[in-house]
């Protein structure tokens, strides 16, 4: 279904919200939240999702890991 | 977003479902539509029409899109007949919006079946299906688990990507925590530890693997190095660096093992412990060997030739043999110089055979020596080669400090590299300095695998370098781990505020409904039905994708489930009023509303209620109803707006036609546009001719026999006809003559003359029934129907009110008294309206 006047935009502008919502949080983790920003926060999100939102978190895991003192949040 | 809303203007049906023929819905005039029809006369497939044109697939829900199992398949969009009929199986429809109208037509077959642009704009505008099918909604109340309801509700309000979003979350957290925990890179790293350690350290432990440096790697090349830790930065390591450094420059086991397999192969000299007798092997004996079995090849071969026959003795020989074999016949004279054999040495035939013979046997020996002188050459020649490769093998492995060997062995390849014949170059020389080469090399192996084996420091080192890689692997293996673990319990909080946020957004959205669903749910209902409540799991609750409908059924059965308390009909209520007041909530730019056989499990009451609902609350909206329930059908014409309805019935489904509408107005257009199109209009004309006499008769009140239920509207022609004579006889209403024509087509009708008109079985009064005479005849309909006008106000629609006995103009206004007018005859006869 398509969008009307109390539900229209309002997805797609919501889930934007939200991303922008997540990274205002106190404590939360920028990097994290990017990433779930950029593959989960989306209307029409990549089939196989799921799979490159873990293979980002995984990524980003190895590279704290790699550079400890890095780090910030590690 | 158009700023008018959107209504259907035309929905035409071609070859699709049961319907064979083109057939057009007009909404131009009356946006609203009610169709009664028993079951199965076709009447959902108007319905079905709708749902295939906003259907992202091009199909039906419950057809699907293959056929299996128990979906049919787009196979069964198109109506069996299509094919025979040469129909293309199509939809079309025409949107209005403001005064902007716009066509397109959806193919029903075969794989091109998009949504045309102006059915997509307008599917953006729904944010709940338009169509509510009957049997779908008890399923909602019923059967549905509360995650189905939850994503149900949150696809009507077009929260179809977060719950697909919350769904992700969910996935998201589940493999992300198993990876967290997910301990196959350590593990690889523990296996290639302990391959490392040959299994003495089985898997990754600092203290094991520093004992095992220490203990196997260093100890066996010096007990005094010892690391503290594994570390690059430890002392012992620095010290361990340096020694591996300082023994590349020295000739280590395996190169002293190299540099003594390189001088045996030039000399060596090997003595049997038992026999005590030596044997010598080397490049250097086999080349004396090869040399003097040269020499005396040389003289055996000068001594044989002395013995042989001349090369002129066996040419000779082969020219006469022929004549002196034992079996030719005895020759006088000599064949080469004439001589007579018997004064010749040999004095006869048989004397020179012998002779022959002998001389045959020397030759043969020569021949041997000779092949023997050439083997000795061939040997001398390869011995040489590979004394001559041998040399410099040796020269090249060994180091300035046996520089006096290196002399030597030059000056003896020297010697062999200008040999060419004669006796060898003397080997005593090169001989014993390789002895004693070998016995130094000999005696170094022997020390060195006594003190470390085949241990080295560099060796050693490469052992620690690999043992340090793979504690950096396992740190970093840790690590990585640690901070997707970190990751994960951050994920589960993120993904905790998402939720959140989408629960506050749906419960918003719910309420929206909550309280429209409720007004409508008592308006059917009636006014103690106790109110829904949607309801979202708890905060806490990990499954947030879930959604009760709950109702406070009585003080002691707070938030119960409806379907354990409510009658068939409350449920459905339940449902129905929930799709109802979330169209009406969210489809504002498209208002319509398609109900198909919503009203099977209510009561008279509720019926009259609905139908009621549907003009007080919905009058904004356009509605298109289907239903097999004529009372209901008959409720709805009681209460809808006349201005905005029209009502229709199928009263038979033609399987080589599509449904048979009662109400389907024939009009003029329709028949003109058979005639332009070369086709006799005959079915038209007397279908509009009974049209027109079933709604005079009805608006006039005439007393028509009551039908069966399953012919309610299978009036004849004539039947109508004379019926509605009697009544105009009796209220004194004279109908004037058609000019020409002497009135004889109300008269024809009551008698039946002309039941068949437009057959080529008929004999006049309208001759053979081309179309110059079904104008004619269509000419002489219209001048009689023009007579049926209000006097007044010129309106053709009439009523009569049961104390009257002449009919009054239906519009309100007016309600004239009905009376035939003077009409000139010329317009009469010029049939026009």
């Amino acid at each position: 279904m398509g969008s009307n006047e109390q539900s229209p935009d309002s997805t797609a502008v919501f889930i934007e919200e939200l991303g922008l919502h997540l990274s205002k949080q106190d404590g939360v983790d920028p990097e994290l939240a990017n990433i779930i920003s950029t593959h989960l926060l989306q209307v029409a999100p990549a089939q196989d999702v799921v799979s490159l939102t873990k293979a980002a978190i995984v990524k980003l895991a190895a590279q704290r890991a790699a550079s400890p003192k890095d780090n910030a949040h590690g | 977003m158009a700023d008018a809303p959107y209504f259907i203007r035309t929905l035409g049906l071609t070859a699709f479902r049961a319907f064979l023929q083109p057939t057009t819905f007009d909404f131009s005039k009356k946006r609203c539509l009610a169709i009664f029809a028993p079951n199965g006369h076709g009447k959902s497939s108007m319905i079905d029409a709708l749902e295939f044109m906003f259907s992202k697939d091009g199909t039906l829900e419950r057809l699907g899109i293959r056929t299996s199992n128990n979906n049919a398949g787009i196979v069964a969009l198109a109506h069996n007949l299509a094919k025979d009929a040469k129909l293309t199986p199509a939809v079309t429809i025409g949107f209005v919006t403001g005064k902007t109208v716009t066509s397109e037509t959806r193919a029903a077959a075969g794989a091109k079946r998009s949504m045309p642009a102006i059915a997509a704009s307008v599917y953006q505008c729904f944010a709940v299906s338009p169509i509510i099918r009957g049997y779908t909604l008890r399923t909602f109340v019923e059967s549905h688990t509360p995650e189905q309801r939850y994503a149900d509700i949150a696809t009507w309000l077009q929260l179809g990507p977060l719950v697909d979003l919350q769904k992700n979350l969910r996935a998201l957290r589940s493999q992300v925590k198993a990876a967290a925990e997910d301990l196959t890179a350590q593990k690889r790293v523990d296996a290639q530890f302990a391959t490392e350690t040959a299994n003495s350290v089985p898997a990754w432990d600092a203290a094991a693997a520093l004992a095992h440096v220490n203990t196997i790697v260093l100890a066996a090349l010096d007990k005094s190095l010892v690391l503290k830790a594994l570390d690059v930065s430890d002392a012992a390591y620095t010290d361990l660096s340096h020694r591996a450094k300082a023994e590349e420059h020295q000739i280590g086991l395996a190169g002293l093992r190299v540099t003594r397999q390189a001088a045996a192969a030039l000399f060596n000299e090997i003595i049997n412990e038992e026999t005590g007798a030596t044997t010598l092997s080397g490049a250097v004996p086999v080349f004396e060997g090869a040399v003097a079995g040269l020499s005396k090849a040389v003289a055996t071969e000068a001594d044989e030739r002395g013995k042989a026959a001349n090369a002129s003795f066996q040419a000779l020989w082969k020219a006469v043999e022929p004549f002196f074999t034992e079996d030719s016949p005895n020759l006088a004279n000599c064949p080469v110089c004439t001589t007579p054999i018997a004064e010749t040495t040999a004095g006869s035939a048989d004397g020179i055979r012998a002779h022959i013979a002998k001389h045959l046997d020397e030759l043969a020996d020569y021949a041997v020596a000779k092949a023997a002188l050439d083997e000795a050459n061939a040997a001398v020649s390869r011995a040489r080669l590979r004394l001559l490769g041998a040399l410099p093998g040796l020269s090249g492995l060994l180091a300035d400090a046996d520089g006096a060997v290196k002399m030597e062995i030059e000056g003896y390849q020297a010697a062999v590299e200008s040999w060419s014949n004669g006796k060898a170059p003397t080997s005593t020389a090169i001989i014993a300095s390789i002895s004693a080469l070998l016995s130094q090399i000999n005696a170094k192996i022997a020390e060195i695998e006594a003190n470390q084996g085949e241990h080295t420091y560099a060796k050693a080192k490469a052992k620690l370098d690999r043992l340090l890689e793979l504690q950096s692997e396992h740190l970093l293996a840790a690590r990585s781990q640690q901070e997707l673990e970190k990751l994960s319990n951050a994920l589960i909080i993120q993904a905790t505020t998402i939720s959140g946020e989408i629960r506050k957004k749906v419960q918003a959205l719910l309420d929206t409904l909550q309280k429209p669903m409720n007004d409508i749910y008592r308006t059917i209902q009636g006014p103690g039905a106790a109110p829904i409540r949607f309801e979202l799991p708890a905060e806490d609750d990990t499954n947030q994708q879930r959604l009760s409908l709950l109702i406070d059924f009585a003080g002691n059965r707070p938030g119960v489930q409806p379907g354990g308390y409510l009658s068939d009909s409350q449920i459905h209520s339940v449902a129905l009023a929930l799709r109802l007041a979330a169209i009406k909530q969210f489809n504002k730019s498209a208002p319509i509303i398609a109900l198909d056989d919503i009203v099977t499990s209510y009561d008279a009451d509720h019926r009259r209620t609905i139908a009621a609902l549907i003009a007080t609350k919905f009058s904004d909206c356009q509605i298109l109803i289907t239903t097999h329930d004529e009372r209901f059908f008959n409720y709805l014409k009681d209460q809808q707006e006349v201005n905005n309805w029209q009502f229709t019935r199928v009263i038979r489904l033609d399987p080589t036609h599509g449904p048979c509408f009662a109400d389907h107005k024939v009009s003029d257009e329709m028949i003109k546009a058979r005639w332009d199109g070369g086709q006799s209009a005959a079915n038209e004309m007397r279908q509009a001719e009974e049209e027109w006499l079933l709604k005079i008769c009805r608006e006039f009140g005439v007393s028509l026999r009551i039908r069966a239920l399953e012919r309610a509207y299978s009036y004849e022609r004539g039947e109508l006809a004379s019926a509605l004579a009697s009544f105009l006889k009796e209220a004194k209403l004279d109908p004037q003559p058609v000019a020409g024509v002497n009135n004889r087509f109300l008269a024809s009708l009551q008698k039946g003359e002309i039941e068949n008109f437009g057959s080529h079985f008929q004999d006049g009064p309208y001759g053979d029934g081309s179309i110059g005479d079904e104008r004619a005849r269509w000419d002489e309909f219209k001048a009689f129907r023009a007579q049926f006008s209000c006097p007044k106000c010129k309106r053709t629609k009439f009523q009569r009110p049961i104390t009257l006995k002449k009919p009054i103009c239906a519009h309100g206004g007016c309600e004239a008294q009905f009376e035939f007018l003077e009409i000139p005859a010329l317009i009469l006869a010029e049939g026009s309206v």
